[in-house]
């Protein structure tokens, strides 16, 4: 894996020009949406001057205007803004992946597919709505491993009936109360945000292993353990002999004897280590002899500033770092170790 | 008439806690039983293993024959079947400590080394030993939750009505945290 120094080097040598190209290109975007703005912001102030507001029509009027006005911003700022996210990656993400390991592949738009996100069985929610983008694959060595944020969602009224068609007939039956339901009941809610990664298991078991944050014991003690022992979803709770990992995870499985198989004493340090390295809650599923990790994550992550510099060491490196980070993943946990049957 | 409800209520408690206690005390024993019936499988299929290991590293270095007959010994008295658990134990660690010393010879031969057969053969023991190991780590885990319940109230008290017996953990032995004397044992 790429070293600090190694990567101030490929930053000065590469990066570094293609970053002054870019926050050019940034500085023109923000002279162009500020110009747009103004221009219609004025335009929407001159029509509310010019129209004595003294009846409803030119109420009406104004209204409409600063409807417009707005609608003229957000478009602006789309318009101009579209290009500049997409050259970044092409610039800055997909060289630093390439330097990283050469038989990497960058897809932007890219994602992991909702059948594998299930396939890990990580959330007991049946995800309907799933969404991705800064999809990482190929091999590292021996092991096949793919990455992606993910957003993935469920709502609650599987009827699919679309929002508006539920509102209008409330509507037409004269039943506001039914419409606002319509609507609430239509509601997306959050079942994962962050990144998903996926790799191939370097030892063939059976069976499904999951880790899981434990929140139940960490507040309620003994009362949260015993409660964990009659959650029959995921699988029989496992009791795992290593004090600190016990604290910080909850394990369920199918199998005691498999469960530790896979979560060899190194191992669990390994997750330890990578639970502090990304300070986020962290899940992980193993099965079918492949390693799930879903990471949560309250920022976008590998886009562009706009109100602040390219030009700046320290945020291209946490670019890499977050790279690093899952890329690293395979040598954290000796994924490239082939001792066993599996090839 | 609540004063009945509350007596009956007061009762089934009285009754099923006990059950409960029982219960939970059978099922962590016979969690245990199972381990421990998986973990002798995996040691059986590694003993299994021993005739194809012994043909492969004979045709490369037929005149370690010390070594290989200590072996083919240890896997006869493994297969005698009436061994207690403790020689099981004590056969299994010296076993371990034979293969650290197969492992050793086959570094001095190179041609055996790279052998298909020798590779695949050594990759399956590795994995069954990191099985036997997990099963291990599993059988501890399950005697030390059933040592719990065994030794702490209230279900202690059903434990000694009912003879429930403390179980021993899976320990290393002396030797095997020794590194093992070669010269000794050819």
């Amino acid at each position: 894996m790429k070293s600090y120094d190694q990567f101030k080097e490929f930053y000065s040598e590469e990066l570094f020009a293609e970053l002054l190209v870019l926050d050019g290109i940034r500085r023109d975007i923000l002279k162009k949406c500020g110009f747009t703005l103004v221009i219609l912001i004025l335009l929407a102030g001159l029509v509310s001057l010019l129209l004595a507001i003294d009846s409803i029509e030119s109420v009406a009027f104004v209204f409409v205007s600063w409807t417009l006005c707005l609608v003229g911003c957000f478009f602006a700022v789309w318009y101009f803004t579209k290009d500049y996210r997409a050259t970044f990656k092409s610039m800055i993400i997909e060289p630093m992946i390439r330097f990283i390991d050469q038989n990497l592949k960058y897809a932007p738009e890219g994602s992991i597919d909702i059948i594998t996100f299930r396939r890990a069985e990580i959330f007991e929610r049946y995800v309907n709505m799933f969404d991705g983008e800064d999809l990482v694959s190929g091999k590292v060595d021996k092991t096949k491993v793919l990455f992606s944020e993910v957003k993935a969602q469920y709502q609650d009224d599987e009827s699919g009936d679309s929002v508006l068609s539920s509102v209008a007939l409330a509507l037409a039956q004269r039943n506001p109360f039914l419409a606002l339901w319509a609507l609430i009941r239509k509601q997306k809610h959050n079942v994962f945000n962050g990144l998903f990664f996926v790799a191939d298991f370097h030892k063939s078991f059976y069976g499904k292993i999951l880790v899981m944050p434990d929140k139940a014991e960490k507040f309620l003690g003994r009362f949260g353990s015993l409660m964990q022992s009659h959650n029959f979803i995921h699988g029989e709770l496992m009791k795992m002999d290593n004090a600190e990992f016990e604290k910080e995870f909850v394990v369920y499985g199918t199998d005691q004897i498999q469960a530790r198989y896979v979560l060899t004493p190194l191992i669990m340090e390994k997750i330890l280590d990578f639970r502090k390295k990304t300070g986020e809650a962290i899940f992980l599923s193993f099965k079918d002899s492949m390693l799930y990790i879903a990471v949560s994550c309250r920022s976008n992550k590998f886009e562009p500033p706009y109100f602040k510099s390219l030009v700046d060491y320290i945020d291209t490196y946490h670019y890499f770092q977050d790279l690093i980070l899952f890329i690293g993943i395979v040598d954290e946990f000796n994924l490239n170790t082939r001792i066993w049957t599996k090839e | 008439m609540p004063c009945i409800a509350v007596g009956i209520v007061l009762l089934l408690v009285v009754l099923l806690v006990p059950v409960a206690m029982y219960n939970t005390l059978v099922r962590k024993r016979n969690q245990i039983h199972n381990i421990f019936g998986t973990m002798d499988a995996l040691l059986k299929k590694r003993w299994d293993l021993i005739p194809n290991l012994v043909s492969t590293v004979k045709g490369y270095a037929d005149h370690e024959r010390t070594l290989f007959e200590n072996v083919t010994q240890a896997r006869a008295q493994a297969e005698q079947g009436q061994l207690s658990e403790n020689q099981k134990v004590g056969l299994e660690n010296s076993f371990m400590q034979l293969l650290g010393v197969v492992r050793a010879t086959v570094e001095n031969y190179p041609d055996l080394k790279a052998s298909d057969n020798f590779m695949h053969l050594q990759r399956t023991l590795n994995e069954l030993e990191e099985q036997i190991s997990a099963a291990r780590r599993a059988y501890n885990a399950s005697v030390t939750d059933y040592n719990n319940s065994v030794q702490t109230f209230p279900t202690n008290i059903i434990a000694g009505m009912f003879n429930f017996q403390e179980k021993p953990l899976f320990q290393i032995e002396a030797g095997e945290r020794e590194n093992p004397e070669i010269g000794k044992l050819l």
